[in-house]
């Protein structure tokens, strides 16, 4: 263990797309997405590209993965997107390619990804 | 004031007597030596190298290796006066209360004392590694004015803190030869013999004192040169956590398993903390954390602080895991699929994460205790015709996974907090090794238990079935830690000063 490092920042590519989180979503709220008979759940993400990008890994980590079954499961009381905010402090986490991520992002994304 | 002797210009058949004999000039034998100087006793210390370092010396340390890839046995160790401390890191923390307890998760754990025996020497040892007032976790207070901790919700892993040992322009941390060489030769009852390889240890009897040791000394050629006798009273083996054990196996003329090893325990039982590199990646919503956690932070009254995130006591016993230090490294580009997970999460959680900053993680690891993870003689000889070691490493499976389990909570409680997450790097044994640095903290190899049966010293440090032969330094660890150890064993050799001051009266 060194003690002093040099310091960079994010690349450029990644800072275009995290800072798109503070930027407005303009780019994405600018696109189109047909319709699916599972938009009351699709909605609830504000950027379904980045979404979608990790629900491909995340559908690896869900074997017998069906649409239909993820949204009941998605659509039962509380289980809107918001509940991500509550997952890691009742342990519900997921490791999507390494990432750990609360287990709400992982089903929403999962759905993403299957119409993005 | 006398200056330190040459082992080189006495005769050979030499014999000197003295009450002490301290065979080793790095920090443990150093420190030693200095704190029995006003003790009325004599005392030698017996160095195997000169003031700088001498290639053919070194190569006295050479030896095979078989299993896990580990440092070459004549690279993580120094062999003149100062010992390894001529190219330490300086990176300082006690022990905690559990390191010292037996954990029944951690087969072989637990000592034979307690924190609390060490505390009164740990202020005497931090003053020895010159790493300035005593802080650890309560740097906190000291260090607002730089940033605050990284927001870690209730759980697992708390922010600790290192402390370093001085540095001094391009002289990185104390090097204890060239730090106290003036201070030994001030004091009158220390003498300080160089170049002097001490190659046997000579029991009267099985079950007897040692009477005599063995020394000899190398030509400029690297060849075998004179040989000198010691007669001590009373002998501390502070050769280093993998000398200290090849002395005791290759001091077999009595006792012909080797010194202290009726049980089959001197050797085994190393240990070292594993340094994995880039074990995840830790991304921050909120930007750059405090510079205190990437870089060192010198306060101005001092002390020198890095912030490291350590498993708390509660979690490290629910989970089954050991000790671990983890720091924040450099910071790193996130991939594609990197990036839409931030976006993802941070969106969902209701968090800007457009200052977002992502960061390596290294760490320092405990590994537990492996008897099988072993130093023992060869048939090889190195020019003075000792026995060279070799070394067979091991790591196991559930070290990494337990830590992994950590870095796993470490991630939780910043998704809990919604100030970050991280990823985890690493899945496979295969991808754990090849990322793995070592401290060269060469631990166990003559660990400390009340029970012969069970260690090769007692809480005394006293060799068990010799009563005048003590061993000082990391080799007496029966667990690691997590924790460098020079701070510690610092500590644990001043208390052994104090209980020689007794029995030697
Ligand atoms: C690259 C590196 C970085 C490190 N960084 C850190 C760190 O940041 N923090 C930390 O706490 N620790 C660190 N360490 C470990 C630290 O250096 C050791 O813990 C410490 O030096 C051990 O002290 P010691 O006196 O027990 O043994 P040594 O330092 O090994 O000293 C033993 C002495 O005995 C002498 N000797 C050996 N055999 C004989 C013999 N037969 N006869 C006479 N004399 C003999 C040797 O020449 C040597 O001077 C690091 C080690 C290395 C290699």
């Amino acid at each position: 263990m060194s003690m002093s490092r040099r310091d960079f920042g994010l690349g450029a590519a990644a800072l275009a797309l995290v800072g798109a989180a503070g930027l407005g979503y303009r780019h994405f709220f600018g696109r189109w997405y047909a319709p699916t008979p599972y938009d009351d759940l699709l909605h609830q993400i504000t950027d379904r590209r980045p979404a979608a990008q990790l629900g491909t890994e995340a559908v690896r980590t869900m074997p017998g993965f069906e649409v239909p079954k993820l949204a009941v499961q998605l659509r039962q009381p509380g289980f809107t997107l918001s509940r991500a905010r509550d997952d890691a402090t009742a342990g519900r986490l997921t490791e999507v390619s390494g990432w750990v991520v609360p287990e709400t992002v992982a089903l929403y994304s999962a759905l993403a990804s299957q119409f993005t | 004031m006398s200056t330190a002797i040459d082992a080189r210009t006495l005769p050979s058949g030499t014999v000197l007597t003295t009450d002490l004999a301290i065979i080793g000039g790095g920090p443990a034998g150093i420190s030693l030596a200095l704190a029995l100087a006003d003790s009325g006793h004599d005392i030698l210390l017996l160095e195997s190298g000169g003031t700088s370092f001498d290639d053919k010396s070194q190569s006295l340390y050479e030896g095979p290796q078989s299993g896990v890839a580990y440092t070459a046995l004549d690279g993580g160790r120094l062999r003149f006066l100062g010992g390894s401390t001529n190219h330490w890191g300086g990176w300082c923390r006690p022990l905690d209360a559990m390191d010292f307890e037996k954990r029944d998760w951690v087969p072989h754990s637990g000592w034979p004392i307690t924190r609390a025996a060490l505390d009164p020497y740990y202020p005497k040892a931090q003053t020895l590694a010159e790493a300035g007032p005593w802080l650890y976790d309560r740097a906190e207070a000291q260090v607002n004015d730089t940033g605050p901790l990284i927001d870690l919700a209730n759980g697992g892993v708390y922010t600790s803190w290192f402390q370093f040992s001085r540095t001094r322009g391009d002289v990185l941390p104390t090097h204890f030869g060239t730090r106290y060489q003036d201070d030994l030769n001030r004091a009158e009852k220390i003498k300080l013999l160089l170049h002097a390889n001490v190659t046997g240890i000579k029991l009267a009897k099985a079950g007897g004192p040692v009477n005599q040791l063995e020394l000899a000394t190398l030509t400029e050629a690297g060849g075998a040169d004179k040989r000198l006798t010691i007669k001590p009273r009373f002998v501390v083996l502070a050769a280093g956590g993998m000398e200290n054990a090849r002395l005791l196996l290759a001091s077999n003329d009595v006792i012909k398993v080797g010194i202290g090893n009726q049980n089959d325990l001197v050797g085994r039982f190393f240990a070292d903390n594993p340094i994995p590199r880039d074990t995840a990646t830790m991304v921050l919503f909120g930007g750059a954390p405090a510079s205190f956690y990437n870089n060192s932070l010198t306060l101005t009254n001092g002390p020198v602080l890095r912030a490291t995130f350590a498993p708390t006591r509660e979690f490290a016993r629910a989970k089954h895991v050991l000790g671990s230090l983890t720091t924040v490294e450099n910071p790193v580009r996130l991939d594609a699929l990197g990036t839409a997970a931030v976006v993802a999460t941070a969106q969902a959680l209701g968090v800007d994460a457009s200052n977002a900053k992502a960061y390596s993680l290294g760490c320092g690891m405990e590994l537990q205790p492996d008897p099988d993870r072993r130093l023992t003689l060869t048939d090889q000889r190195d020019p003075l015709g000792m026995p060279r070691l070799k070394l067979n490493m091991t790591v196991s499976d559930s070290d990494f996974e337990g830590y992994r389990r950590t870095l796993t909570e470490l991630g939780r409680q910043l998704l809990a907090a919604r100030s970050g997450m991280i990823k985890l790097n690493y899945n496979t044994r295969a991808e754990w090794v090849a990322s793995m640095d070592w401290g060269n903290h060469h631990f166990g190899t003559t660990r400390m238990s009340d029970d012969p049966k069970t260690g090769v010293v007692d809480a005394d440090c006293k060799v068990h079935g010799v009563p005048n032969l003590f061993v000082a330094g990391s080799s007496v660890f029966p667990t690691t830690s997590a924790n460098n150890p020079t701070l510690n064993l610092l500590a644990l050799t001043l208390r052994l000063g104090d209980h020689l001051k007794q029995v030697m009266a």
